[in-house]
Protein backbone atom coordinates (compact mmCIF):
# COMPACT_ATOMS: atom_id res chain seq x y z
CA UNK A 1 0.00 0.00 0.00
CA UNK A 2 1.39 3.36 -1.05
CA UNK A 3 -0.05 6.75 -0.15
CA UNK A 4 0.21 9.21 -2.45
CA UNK A 5 0.73 13.25 -1.76
CA UNK A 6 -2.80 13.61 -0.66
CA UNK A 7 -2.53 11.26 1.68
CA UNK A 8 -5.14 9.17 0.41
CA UNK A 9 -4.38 5.39 0.91
CA UNK A 10 -4.16 3.35 -2.52
CA UNK A 11 -5.37 0.39 -1.63
CA UNK A 12 -6.08 -3.10 -3.70
CA UNK A 13 -9.78 -2.77 -4.15
CA UNK A 14 -9.27 1.38 -5.28
CA UNK A 15 -6.72 0.19 -7.74
CA UNK A 16 -8.71 -2.55 -9.09
CA UNK A 17 -12.03 -0.71 -9.47
CA UNK A 18 -9.63 2.01 -11.30
CA UNK A 19 -8.39 -0.77 -13.74
CA UNK A 20 -11.51 -1.93 -14.15
CA UNK A 21 -13.02 1.39 -14.69
CA UNK A 22 -9.92 2.07 -17.18
CA UNK A 23 -10.65 -1.63 -19.53
CA UNK A 24 -14.08 -0.75 -19.25
CA UNK A 25 -14.09 2.95 -20.90
CA UNK A 26 -11.47 1.24 -23.29
CA UNK A 27 -13.93 -1.81 -24.50
CA UNK A 28 -17.18 1.02 -24.80
CA UNK A 29 -14.57 3.40 -26.71
CA UNK A 30 -14.84 0.79 -29.47
CA UNK A 31 -11.40 -0.60 -29.78
CA UNK A 32 -12.04 -4.05 -30.47
CA UNK A 33 -13.52 -2.56 -33.75
CA UNK A 34 -9.89 -0.69 -34.24
CA UNK A 35 -8.19 -3.67 -34.17
CA UNK A 36 -8.36 -4.87 -37.75
CA UNK A 37 -8.69 -1.83 -39.62
CA UNK A 38 -9.08 -1.41 -44.06
CA UNK A 39 -7.38 1.74 -45.85
CA UNK A 40 -8.32 2.18 -49.26
CA UNK A 41 -7.43 4.66 -51.56
CA UNK A 42 -9.57 6.03 -54.68
CA UNK A 43 -7.86 4.99 -57.94
CA UNK A 44 -7.31 7.88 -59.31
CA UNK A 45 -6.92 7.43 -63.12
CA UNK A 46 -7.10 9.12 -66.72
CA UNK A 47 -10.12 8.47 -68.28
CA UNK A 48 -10.09 6.88 -71.66
CA UNK A 49 -11.80 9.63 -73.66
CA UNK A 50 -9.46 12.23 -71.97
CA UNK A 51 -6.22 9.99 -72.85
CA UNK A 52 -7.07 10.35 -76.81
CA UNK A 53 -8.55 13.61 -76.56
CA UNK A 54 -4.23 14.91 -74.72
CA UNK A 55 -2.75 11.94 -76.58
CA UNK A 56 -1.55 10.09 -73.44
CA UNK A 57 -1.54 6.74 -73.13
CA UNK A 58 -1.24 4.79 -69.82
CA UNK A 59 1.80 3.51 -69.02
CA UNK A 60 0.65 2.12 -64.93
CA UNK A 61 -2.25 1.62 -63.48
CA UNK A 62 -2.29 -0.26 -60.40
CA UNK A 63 -3.19 -1.28 -57.47
CA UNK A 64 -0.71 -1.91 -54.17
CA UNK A 65 -2.15 -4.17 -51.28
CA UNK A 66 -0.25 -3.85 -48.18
CA UNK A 67 -0.61 -5.89 -45.02
CA UNK A 68 0.35 -4.12 -41.66
CA UNK A 69 0.48 -6.11 -38.32
CA UNK A 70 1.62 -4.20 -34.67
CA UNK A 71 1.23 -5.69 -31.35
CA UNK A 72 -0.06 -2.29 -28.73
CA UNK A 73 -0.49 -2.91 -25.48
CA UNK A 74 -0.99 -6.66 -25.77
CA UNK A 75 -3.46 -6.27 -28.52
CA UNK A 76 -2.56 -7.15 -32.12
CA UNK A 77 -4.17 -4.42 -34.47
CA UNK A 78 -3.55 -5.46 -38.24
CA UNK A 79 -4.55 -2.82 -40.68
CA UNK A 80 -4.63 -3.08 -44.76
CA UNK A 81 -3.99 -0.50 -47.01
CA UNK A 82 -4.55 -0.45 -50.53
CA UNK A 83 -3.02 2.57 -52.46
CA UNK A 84 -3.23 2.96 -56.12
CA UNK A 85 -0.83 4.80 -58.73
CA UNK A 86 -1.50 5.48 -62.43
CA UNK A 87 1.36 6.88 -64.59
CA UNK A 88 0.57 8.19 -68.05
CA UNK A 89 2.90 9.58 -70.89
CA UNK A 90 2.33 11.53 -73.92
CA UNK A 91 3.04 10.00 -77.06
CA UNK A 92 0.74 11.15 -80.39
CA UNK A 93 0.70 14.73 -80.58
CA UNK A 94 3.71 17.14 -79.93
CA UNK A 95 2.41 19.98 -77.63
CA UNK A 96 4.64 22.94 -77.29
CA UNK A 97 5.61 23.33 -73.62
CA UNK A 98 8.17 25.33 -73.75
CA UNK A 99 12.08 23.94 -73.88
CA UNK A 100 11.23 20.86 -72.01
CA UNK A 101 11.20 18.68 -75.09
CA UNK A 102 10.06 14.99 -74.77
CA UNK A 103 7.30 13.53 -73.73
CA UNK A 104 5.40 14.68 -70.45
CA UNK A 105 4.87 12.55 -68.32
CA UNK A 106 1.91 12.43 -65.66
CA UNK A 107 2.15 10.64 -62.27
CA UNK A 108 -1.06 10.27 -60.10
CA UNK A 109 -0.34 8.98 -56.97
CA UNK A 110 -2.98 7.31 -54.95
CA UNK A 111 -2.06 9.36 -51.90
CA UNK A 112 0.13 7.13 -49.90
CA UNK A 113 1.90 9.79 -47.54
CA UNK A 114 -1.67 11.20 -46.09
CA UNK A 115 -2.52 7.79 -46.37
CA UNK A 116 0.13 6.83 -44.02
CA UNK A 117 -0.54 9.53 -41.75
CA UNK A 118 -4.19 8.30 -41.26
CA UNK A 119 -3.24 4.70 -40.43
CA UNK A 120 -0.53 5.90 -37.55
CA UNK A 121 -3.38 8.04 -36.67
CA UNK A 122 -5.49 5.02 -36.14
CA UNK A 123 -3.45 2.78 -35.04
CA UNK A 124 -2.55 5.21 -31.87
CA UNK A 125 -5.49 5.74 -31.07
CA UNK A 126 -6.08 1.99 -29.01
CA UNK A 127 -2.53 2.82 -27.82
CA UNK A 128 -3.79 6.09 -26.03
CA UNK A 129 -7.44 4.28 -25.01
CA UNK A 130 -5.04 1.99 -23.05
CA UNK A 131 -2.70 4.72 -21.35
CA UNK A 132 -0.09 3.14 -23.81
CA UNK A 133 2.19 5.60 -25.00
CA UNK A 134 2.34 5.43 -28.57
CA UNK A 135 6.39 5.57 -29.25
CA UNK A 136 6.46 2.38 -31.63
CA UNK A 137 3.80 3.88 -33.62
CA UNK A 138 4.14 7.75 -33.98
CA UNK A 139 7.84 8.72 -35.35
CA UNK A 140 10.46 9.76 -33.12
CA UNK A 141 11.32 13.19 -33.92
CA UNK A 142 12.68 16.10 -32.07
CA UNK A 143 9.34 17.40 -32.10
CA UNK A 144 7.32 14.88 -30.15
CA UNK A 145 7.48 16.48 -27.18
CA UNK A 146 6.40 20.22 -28.85
CA UNK A 147 3.24 17.52 -30.40
CA UNK A 148 2.48 15.88 -27.19
CA UNK A 149 3.25 18.95 -24.31
CA UNK A 150 -0.21 20.36 -24.53
CA UNK A 151 -2.32 17.06 -24.64
CA UNK A 152 -0.62 16.00 -21.58
CA UNK A 153 -0.93 19.44 -19.78
CA UNK A 154 -4.39 20.07 -20.58
CA UNK A 155 -5.46 16.05 -19.39
CA UNK A 156 -3.66 16.73 -16.06
CA UNK A 157 -5.31 20.31 -15.40
CA UNK A 158 -8.90 18.98 -16.49
CA UNK A 159 -8.26 15.51 -14.37
CA UNK A 160 -7.54 18.01 -11.32
CA UNK A 161 -4.08 19.13 -10.54
CA UNK A 162 -2.63 16.79 -7.90
CA UNK A 163 -5.04 13.80 -8.18
CA UNK A 164 -3.62 10.99 -10.04
CA UNK A 165 -7.37 9.35 -10.78
CA UNK A 166 -7.94 13.08 -12.44
CA UNK A 167 -5.37 12.20 -14.87
CA UNK A 168 -6.38 8.95 -15.75
CA UNK A 169 -10.29 9.53 -15.80
CA UNK A 170 -9.21 12.78 -17.57
CA UNK A 171 -6.62 11.02 -20.44
CA UNK A 172 -9.33 8.22 -20.79
CA UNK A 173 -12.34 10.83 -21.39
CA UNK A 174 -10.11 12.55 -24.17
CA UNK A 175 -8.77 9.34 -25.54
CA UNK A 176 -12.54 8.35 -25.75
CA UNK A 177 -13.80 11.25 -27.37
CA UNK A 178 -10.83 11.14 -30.00
CA UNK A 179 -11.58 7.97 -30.80
CA UNK A 180 -15.33 8.23 -31.47
CA UNK A 181 -15.07 11.41 -33.61
CA UNK A 182 -12.50 9.05 -35.66
CA UNK A 183 -15.06 6.53 -35.58
CA UNK A 184 -18.14 8.01 -36.46
CA UNK A 185 -16.39 9.43 -39.79
CA UNK A 186 -15.43 12.85 -38.21
CA UNK A 187 -11.59 12.54 -37.94
CA UNK A 188 -11.21 16.31 -38.98
CA UNK A 189 -12.87 17.25 -35.90
CA UNK A 190 -11.16 14.77 -33.46
CA UNK A 191 -8.42 16.86 -32.49
CA UNK A 192 -10.36 20.21 -32.08
CA UNK A 193 -13.31 18.01 -29.97
CA UNK A 194 -10.66 17.36 -27.25
CA UNK A 195 -9.82 20.59 -27.13
CA UNK A 196 -13.59 21.82 -27.03
CA UNK A 197 -14.05 19.31 -24.20
CA UNK A 198 -11.28 21.03 -22.10
CA UNK A 199 -12.09 24.10 -22.95
CA UNK A 200 -15.90 23.07 -21.37
CA UNK A 201 -14.55 21.44 -18.18
CA UNK A 202 -11.86 24.63 -17.70
CA UNK A 203 -15.31 27.16 -18.17
CA UNK A 204 -17.60 25.03 -15.73
CA UNK A 205 -14.92 23.09 -13.62
CA UNK A 206 -12.04 24.89 -13.75
CA UNK A 207 -10.41 23.20 -10.93
CA UNK A 208 -10.79 19.84 -12.23
CA UNK A 209 -13.24 16.94 -12.70
CA UNK A 210 -11.78 15.16 -9.51
CA UNK A 211 -9.58 18.50 -8.08
CA UNK A 212 -10.70 20.36 -5.20
CA UNK A 213 -12.15 23.46 -4.62
CA UNK A 214 -9.72 26.23 -5.14
CA UNK A 215 -9.45 29.68 -6.03
CA UNK A 216 -9.83 30.24 -9.58
CA UNK A 217 -11.34 33.62 -10.03
CA UNK B 1 7.79 56.38 -21.44
CA UNK B 2 7.81 54.85 -17.89
CA UNK B 3 5.85 55.03 -14.70
CA UNK B 4 9.13 55.93 -12.34
CA UNK B 5 9.18 58.41 -9.87
CA UNK B 6 10.40 61.88 -11.42
CA UNK B 7 11.87 63.73 -8.69
CA UNK B 8 15.12 64.36 -10.23
CA UNK B 9 14.72 67.82 -9.77
CA UNK B 10 14.89 67.58 -5.99
CA UNK B 11 17.66 65.53 -5.96
CA UNK B 12 19.10 68.03 -7.97
CA UNK B 13 18.62 71.40 -6.19
CA UNK B 14 19.81 69.58 -2.97
CA UNK B 15 23.22 68.65 -4.25
CA UNK B 16 24.97 71.81 -6.29
CA UNK B 17 27.69 70.09 -7.52
CA UNK B 18 25.11 67.48 -9.23
CA UNK B 19 22.99 70.85 -10.81
CA UNK B 20 23.96 70.35 -14.46
CA UNK B 21 23.48 66.19 -14.29
CA UNK B 22 20.08 67.13 -12.54
CA UNK B 23 19.50 70.25 -14.76
CA UNK B 24 20.14 67.71 -17.68
CA UNK B 25 18.18 64.90 -16.14
CA UNK B 26 15.04 67.25 -15.58
CA UNK B 27 14.79 68.52 -19.08
CA UNK B 28 15.27 64.53 -20.65
CA UNK B 29 12.30 63.85 -18.36
CA UNK B 30 10.24 66.57 -19.75
CA UNK B 31 11.15 65.90 -22.84
CA UNK B 32 10.56 62.15 -22.41
CA UNK B 33 7.19 62.55 -21.42
CA UNK B 34 5.65 64.64 -23.93
CA UNK B 35 3.53 62.78 -26.06
CA UNK B 36 4.99 63.92 -29.79
CA UNK B 37 8.53 62.97 -28.28
CA UNK B 38 7.69 59.48 -28.21
CA UNK B 39 6.46 59.52 -31.15
CA UNK B 40 9.71 61.66 -32.71
CA UNK B 41 12.03 59.01 -31.00
CA UNK B 42 10.26 56.12 -32.67
CA UNK B 43 10.36 57.40 -35.89
CA UNK B 44 13.80 58.03 -35.92
CA UNK B 45 14.36 54.73 -34.65
CA UNK B 46 12.04 52.89 -37.74
CA UNK B 47 14.28 55.41 -40.05
CA UNK B 48 17.77 54.68 -39.48
CA UNK B 49 17.09 51.08 -38.26
CA UNK B 50 17.85 49.55 -41.52
CA UNK B 51 20.52 51.84 -42.58
CA UNK B 52 22.51 50.57 -39.53
CA UNK B 53 21.11 46.92 -39.20
CA UNK B 54 22.05 45.92 -42.69
CA UNK B 55 25.37 47.76 -42.59
CA UNK B 56 27.08 46.86 -39.25
CA UNK B 57 24.75 43.67 -38.05
CA UNK B 58 24.99 41.59 -40.90
CA UNK B 59 21.06 42.17 -41.88
CA UNK B 60 18.48 42.69 -44.52
CA UNK B 61 15.67 44.92 -45.20
CA UNK B 62 12.85 41.78 -45.17
CA UNK B 63 14.34 40.80 -41.81
CA UNK B 64 14.02 43.97 -40.06
CA UNK B 65 10.41 44.45 -41.52
CA UNK B 66 9.69 41.25 -39.94
CA UNK B 67 11.59 42.44 -36.73
CA UNK B 68 8.84 45.61 -36.73
CA UNK B 69 6.06 43.47 -37.32
CA UNK B 70 6.54 41.37 -34.38
CA UNK B 71 7.64 44.39 -32.81
CA UNK B 72 4.14 45.78 -33.24
CA UNK B 73 2.81 42.28 -32.02
CA UNK B 74 4.66 42.05 -28.98
CA UNK B 75 3.97 45.92 -27.94
CA UNK B 76 0.49 44.56 -27.81
CA UNK B 77 1.20 41.24 -26.12
CA UNK B 78 2.93 44.00 -23.08
CA UNK B 79 -0.69 45.88 -22.86
CA UNK B 80 -1.84 42.96 -21.42
CA UNK B 81 0.80 41.24 -19.88
CA UNK B 82 3.39 44.20 -18.65
CA UNK B 83 0.67 46.60 -17.75
CA UNK B 84 -2.70 44.71 -17.04
CA UNK B 85 -1.22 41.74 -15.04
CA UNK B 86 -2.76 38.80 -17.61
CA UNK B 87 -0.88 36.44 -19.29
CA UNK B 88 -2.30 35.20 -22.21
CA UNK B 89 -1.25 31.62 -23.77
CA UNK B 90 -2.99 32.04 -26.64
CA UNK B 91 -2.26 34.90 -28.67
CA UNK B 92 -0.93 33.16 -31.70
CA UNK B 93 -5.23 32.89 -32.55
CA UNK B 94 -5.27 36.22 -33.06
CA UNK B 95 -1.88 36.94 -34.83
CA UNK B 96 -2.59 34.15 -37.21
CA UNK B 97 -6.17 34.13 -37.57
CA UNK B 98 -6.24 37.83 -38.54
CA UNK B 99 -3.60 36.76 -40.96
CA UNK B 100 -5.85 34.05 -42.48
CA UNK B 101 -8.73 36.70 -42.15
CA UNK B 102 -6.65 39.29 -43.98
CA UNK B 103 -5.29 36.64 -46.77
CA UNK B 104 -8.64 35.39 -47.48
CA UNK B 105 -10.04 39.04 -47.98
CA UNK B 106 -7.01 39.94 -49.88
CA UNK B 107 -7.68 36.17 -52.20
CA UNK B 108 -11.67 36.76 -52.20
CA UNK B 109 -12.67 40.54 -51.81
CA UNK B 110 -10.40 43.50 -52.15
CA UNK B 111 -5.84 43.17 -52.69
CA UNK B 112 -5.88 46.89 -51.50
CA UNK B 113 -3.35 47.00 -48.59
CA UNK B 114 -4.91 48.99 -46.64
CA UNK B 115 -8.27 47.08 -46.53
CA UNK B 116 -6.86 43.78 -45.88
CA UNK B 117 -5.19 45.49 -42.78
CA UNK B 118 -8.08 46.64 -41.83
CA UNK B 119 -10.45 43.43 -42.04
CA UNK B 120 -7.25 40.99 -40.96
CA UNK B 121 -7.45 43.65 -37.51
CA UNK B 122 -11.02 43.62 -37.41
CA UNK B 123 -11.24 40.48 -37.54
CA UNK B 124 -8.55 39.50 -34.54
CA UNK B 125 -11.11 42.28 -32.48
CA UNK B 126 -14.09 40.02 -33.11
CA UNK B 127 -12.40 36.57 -32.20
CA UNK B 128 -10.96 38.56 -28.93
CA UNK B 129 -14.21 39.61 -28.02
CA UNK B 130 -15.46 35.86 -27.78
CA UNK B 131 -12.51 34.38 -26.76
CA UNK B 132 -12.17 37.09 -24.05
CA UNK B 133 -15.14 36.81 -22.72
CA UNK B 134 -15.22 33.40 -22.02
CA UNK B 135 -11.49 32.89 -21.10
CA UNK B 136 -11.30 36.33 -18.73
CA UNK B 137 -14.04 33.91 -16.02
CA UNK B 138 -11.24 32.70 -15.27
CA UNK B 139 -7.86 33.86 -13.23
CA UNK B 140 -4.37 33.34 -13.46
CA UNK B 141 -3.25 29.82 -14.99
CA UNK B 142 -6.67 28.88 -15.37
CA UNK B 143 -7.17 32.40 -17.89
CA UNK B 144 -3.87 30.66 -19.65
CA UNK B 145 -4.79 27.13 -19.87
CA UNK B 146 -8.24 28.34 -21.32
CA UNK B 147 -6.35 30.73 -24.45
CA UNK B 148 -4.20 27.81 -24.57
CA UNK B 149 -6.46 25.69 -25.47
CA UNK B 150 -8.33 28.23 -27.74
CA UNK B 151 -5.25 28.77 -29.69
CA UNK B 152 -5.21 25.03 -30.18
CA UNK B 153 -8.36 24.77 -31.53
CA UNK B 154 -7.92 27.54 -33.95
CA UNK B 155 -4.85 25.32 -35.02
CA UNK B 156 -6.69 22.13 -35.30
CA UNK B 157 -9.82 24.06 -37.15
CA UNK B 158 -7.63 25.73 -39.25
CA UNK B 159 -5.46 22.41 -40.13
CA UNK B 160 -8.27 20.60 -40.97
CA UNK B 161 -12.10 21.02 -40.78
CA UNK B 162 -12.12 24.38 -42.13
CA UNK B 163 -9.04 23.39 -45.03
CA UNK B 164 -11.40 24.42 -47.39
CA UNK B 165 -11.02 27.83 -47.03
CA UNK B 166 -7.38 27.70 -45.19
CA UNK B 167 -5.26 25.47 -47.59
CA UNK B 168 -4.65 23.02 -44.56
CA UNK B 169 -1.32 22.04 -43.44
CA UNK B 170 -0.23 23.60 -46.76
CA UNK B 171 -0.76 27.49 -45.48
CA UNK B 172 -2.64 30.03 -47.19
CA UNK B 173 -0.91 30.50 -50.74
CA UNK B 174 -3.33 32.34 -52.62
CA UNK B 175 -2.63 35.98 -50.93
CA UNK B 176 -3.27 39.01 -53.27
CA UNK B 177 -1.65 42.43 -52.45
CA UNK B 178 -2.21 45.28 -54.60
CA UNK B 179 -0.81 48.56 -54.87
CA UNK B 180 -1.15 50.83 -51.95
CA UNK B 181 -4.07 53.28 -52.92
CA UNK B 182 -3.96 52.40 -55.84
CA UNK B 183 -0.78 53.47 -56.87
CA UNK B 184 2.09 52.76 -54.74
CA UNK B 185 3.42 49.51 -55.66
CA UNK B 186 3.84 47.96 -52.16
CA UNK B 187 7.02 45.73 -53.48
CA UNK B 188 8.75 48.36 -55.02
CA UNK B 189 11.19 50.92 -54.77
CA UNK B 190 11.22 54.28 -53.01
CA UNK B 191 11.57 57.60 -54.18
CA UNK B 192 15.09 59.40 -53.65
CA UNK B 193 14.86 61.14 -50.22
CA UNK B 194 14.05 57.92 -48.41
CA UNK B 195 16.41 55.81 -50.37
CA UNK B 196 18.81 56.78 -48.90
CA UNK B 197 17.85 54.89 -45.71
CA UNK B 198 15.26 52.19 -46.58
CA UNK B 199 15.18 50.19 -50.19
CA UNK B 200 11.91 49.07 -49.76
CA UNK B 201 8.33 50.01 -49.60
CA UNK B 202 7.03 47.51 -47.69
CA UNK B 203 9.35 48.27 -44.94
CA UNK B 204 8.13 52.00 -44.93
CA UNK B 205 4.58 50.57 -44.82
CA UNK B 206 5.04 48.39 -42.33
CA UNK B 207 7.27 51.32 -40.28
CA UNK B 208 4.67 53.59 -40.70
CA UNK B 209 2.13 51.29 -38.98
CA UNK B 210 4.74 50.25 -36.19
CA UNK B 211 5.07 54.32 -35.22
CA UNK B 212 1.10 54.20 -35.11
CA UNK B 213 0.97 51.55 -33.00
CA UNK B 214 3.79 52.65 -30.66
CA UNK B 215 1.86 56.11 -30.42
CA UNK B 216 -1.58 54.44 -30.27
CA UNK B 217 -0.06 52.30 -26.90
CA UNK B 218 1.75 54.99 -25.60
CA UNK B 219 -2.03 57.31 -25.55
CA UNK B 220 -3.74 54.40 -24.28
CA UNK B 221 -1.15 53.56 -21.58
CA UNK B 222 -0.37 57.13 -20.36
CA UNK B 223 -4.50 57.97 -20.70
CA UNK B 224 -6.83 57.64 -16.87
CA UNK B 225 -7.78 54.21 -19.19
CA UNK B 226 -4.57 52.87 -18.74
CA UNK B 227 -3.96 53.88 -15.26
CA UNK B 228 -6.94 51.34 -14.65
CA UNK B 229 -5.07 48.70 -15.99
CA UNK B 230 -2.17 49.52 -14.03
CA UNK B 231 -4.35 49.61 -10.74
CA UNK B 232 -5.78 46.09 -12.23
CA UNK B 233 -2.50 44.43 -11.88
CA UNK B 234 -1.09 46.22 -8.47
CA UNK B 235 -4.11 45.11 -6.84
CA UNK B 236 -7.51 43.63 -8.54
CA UNK B 237 -9.35 43.79 -5.66
CA UNK B 238 -8.21 47.08 -4.40
CA UNK B 239 -9.05 48.39 -8.12
CA UNK B 240 -12.81 46.25 -7.75
CA UNK B 241 -13.41 48.33 -4.58
CA UNK B 242 -12.77 51.45 -5.71
CA UNK B 243 -15.46 50.77 -7.98
CA UNK B 244 -13.77 50.07 -10.86
CA UNK B 245 -15.36 47.14 -13.02
CA UNK B 246 -12.55 44.97 -13.30
CA UNK B 247 -13.94 42.28 -16.05
CA UNK B 248 -15.11 44.90 -18.14
CA UNK B 249 -11.57 46.83 -18.24
CA UNK B 250 -9.58 43.70 -18.71
CA UNK B 251 -11.46 42.61 -21.16
CA UNK B 252 -10.80 45.47 -23.20
CA UNK B 253 -7.22 45.25 -22.54
CA UNK B 254 -7.73 41.66 -23.95
CA UNK B 255 -9.31 42.79 -26.97
CA UNK B 256 -6.99 46.05 -27.31
CA UNK B 257 -3.85 43.65 -27.10
CA UNK B 258 -5.70 41.95 -29.23
CA UNK B 259 -6.14 44.26 -32.07
CA UNK B 260 -2.08 44.84 -32.00
CA UNK B 261 -1.78 40.87 -32.91
CA UNK B 262 -3.97 41.71 -35.50
CA UNK B 263 -2.07 44.30 -37.09
CA UNK B 264 0.84 42.78 -36.96
CA UNK B 265 -0.70 39.41 -38.49
CA UNK B 266 -2.23 40.95 -41.27
CA UNK B 267 1.10 42.94 -42.46
CA UNK B 268 2.63 39.30 -41.61
CA UNK B 269 0.09 37.93 -44.39
CA UNK B 270 1.40 41.17 -46.52
CA UNK B 271 4.96 40.52 -46.10
CA UNK B 272 5.16 36.91 -46.63
CA UNK B 273 2.14 36.40 -49.56
CA UNK B 274 1.73 33.49 -47.48
CA UNK B 275 0.59 32.51 -44.16
CA UNK B 276 1.70 29.45 -42.61
CA UNK B 277 -0.53 27.14 -40.47
CA UNK B 278 2.16 27.21 -37.78
CA UNK B 279 1.18 30.95 -37.27
CA UNK B 280 -1.56 29.10 -35.08
CA UNK B 281 0.28 26.62 -33.40
CA UNK B 282 1.07 27.26 -29.71
CA UNK B 283 5.24 27.74 -30.52
CA UNK B 284 3.90 31.03 -31.84
CA UNK B 285 1.80 31.80 -28.39
CA UNK B 286 4.99 30.89 -26.89
CA UNK B 287 7.68 33.16 -29.12
CA UNK B 288 5.64 36.40 -28.20
CA UNK B 289 6.00 35.74 -24.63
CA UNK B 290 9.34 35.01 -24.40
CA UNK B 291 10.58 37.99 -26.61
CA UNK B 292 8.03 40.53 -24.33
CA UNK B 293 9.59 39.20 -21.27
CA UNK B 294 13.19 39.53 -22.95
CA UNK B 295 12.28 42.87 -24.35
CA UNK B 296 11.31 43.96 -20.81
CA UNK B 297 7.93 43.87 -19.26
CA UNK B 298 6.08 46.61 -18.33
CA UNK B 299 7.82 49.08 -20.75
CA UNK B 300 6.53 50.63 -24.23
CA UNK B 301 9.61 49.96 -26.42
CA UNK B 302 11.03 47.03 -24.33
CA UNK B 303 8.62 44.34 -26.51
CA UNK B 304 10.51 45.71 -29.59
CA UNK B 305 14.02 45.43 -28.52
CA UNK B 306 13.14 41.82 -27.28
CA UNK B 307 11.55 41.07 -30.94
CA UNK B 308 14.32 41.94 -32.85
CA UNK B 309 17.03 40.27 -30.21
CA UNK B 310 14.58 37.12 -31.06
CA UNK B 311 14.48 37.23 -34.85
CA UNK B 312 18.33 38.35 -34.96
CA UNK B 313 19.49 34.92 -32.64
CA UNK B 314 16.92 33.04 -35.02
CA UNK B 315 17.75 34.50 -38.28
CA UNK B 316 21.48 35.83 -38.24
CA UNK B 317 23.38 34.16 -35.72
CA UNK B 318 21.52 30.77 -37.24
CA UNK B 319 23.84 31.34 -40.25
CA UNK B 320 27.03 32.14 -38.18
CA UNK B 321 29.53 29.48 -38.85
CA UNK B 322 30.28 27.31 -35.94
CA UNK B 323 27.58 28.76 -33.45
CA UNK B 324 24.63 29.03 -35.76
CA UNK B 325 23.09 25.03 -35.54
CA UNK B 326 23.29 26.20 -31.73
CA UNK B 327 20.83 28.96 -32.30
CA UNK B 328 18.54 27.39 -29.99
CA UNK B 329 20.37 26.99 -26.91
CA UNK B 330 21.90 30.51 -27.24
CA UNK B 331 18.64 32.05 -27.20
CA UNK B 332 17.55 29.49 -24.11
CA UNK B 333 21.20 30.94 -22.37
CA UNK B 334 20.40 34.75 -23.74
CA UNK B 335 16.69 34.47 -21.60
CA UNK B 336 18.48 32.88 -18.83
CA UNK B 337 20.50 35.20 -18.58
CA UNK B 338 18.13 38.33 -19.37
CA UNK B 339 15.69 36.84 -17.01
CA UNK B 340 18.65 36.42 -14.27
CA UNK B 341 20.33 39.76 -14.43
CA UNK B 342 17.46 42.26 -15.92
CA UNK B 343 14.76 40.85 -14.75
CA UNK B 344 13.20 43.77 -16.26
CA UNK B 345 13.95 42.60 -19.56
CA UNK B 346 16.64 44.63 -22.01
CA UNK B 347 14.74 47.54 -21.37
CA UNK B 348 15.24 47.27 -17.91
CA UNK B 349 19.03 46.85 -18.37
CA UNK B 350 19.21 49.75 -20.54
CA UNK B 351 17.70 52.19 -18.01
CA UNK B 352 19.64 50.50 -15.23
CA UNK B 353 23.09 51.63 -17.82
CA UNK B 354 21.32 55.16 -18.33
CA UNK B 355 20.67 55.89 -14.52
CA UNK B 356 24.43 54.61 -13.81
CA UNK B 357 25.73 57.47 -15.87
CA UNK B 358 23.18 60.05 -15.50
CA UNK B 359 22.43 59.87 -12.36
CA UNK B 360 19.56 61.19 -11.49
CA UNK B 361 16.65 59.03 -12.15
CA UNK B 362 17.26 55.55 -9.69
CA UNK B 363 16.13 56.57 -5.76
Amino acid sequence: MTANRDGNEWNRRRFLAMAGVTAGAGMLAGCGGLANQEFIADTVVLPAADQEELGFTSLVEETDRREYSRSVAGQDVNATVESAISVYAQTEFEVDFGDSGGPLLFRFDGGEDGLFAEVSEKLAAPASAFGVVGGPLANVNPNIGTEQLVPAFLTVVIGGVGKIEGAVVAGLMLGTLQVLLIQTGNAAWSQVGIYALAALVLLVRPQGLLGSEVDVS
Amino acid sequence: VSDEPRDATATAAADADAEVTGGFADRWANFRDREISTVLLTVVGVAVFPFLFNNFLDGYTQLATLMLIYGIFAVGFDILLGYTGLLSFGHAVFFGGAAYAAGIFSASVSSSPLLVLLAGTAFAVLLAWIVGFLSLRRGGIYFAILTLTFGQMSFYLAASPLAFLTNGENGFTSVDIGSLLGVIDIHGGVPFPLSMLVDNMLYVFVAVMTVLSVAMANRILHSPYGTVFRAIRENERRAEFVGLNVWRYKLMAFIISAAFAGIAGSLFAIEGNYVPLESLYWTESGRIVIMTVLGGVGSLFGPLFGAGLYLYIENIVSGFPTLGPFWHLILGVVFVVAVVLFPDGIWGGINYVRDMVVGGEDE
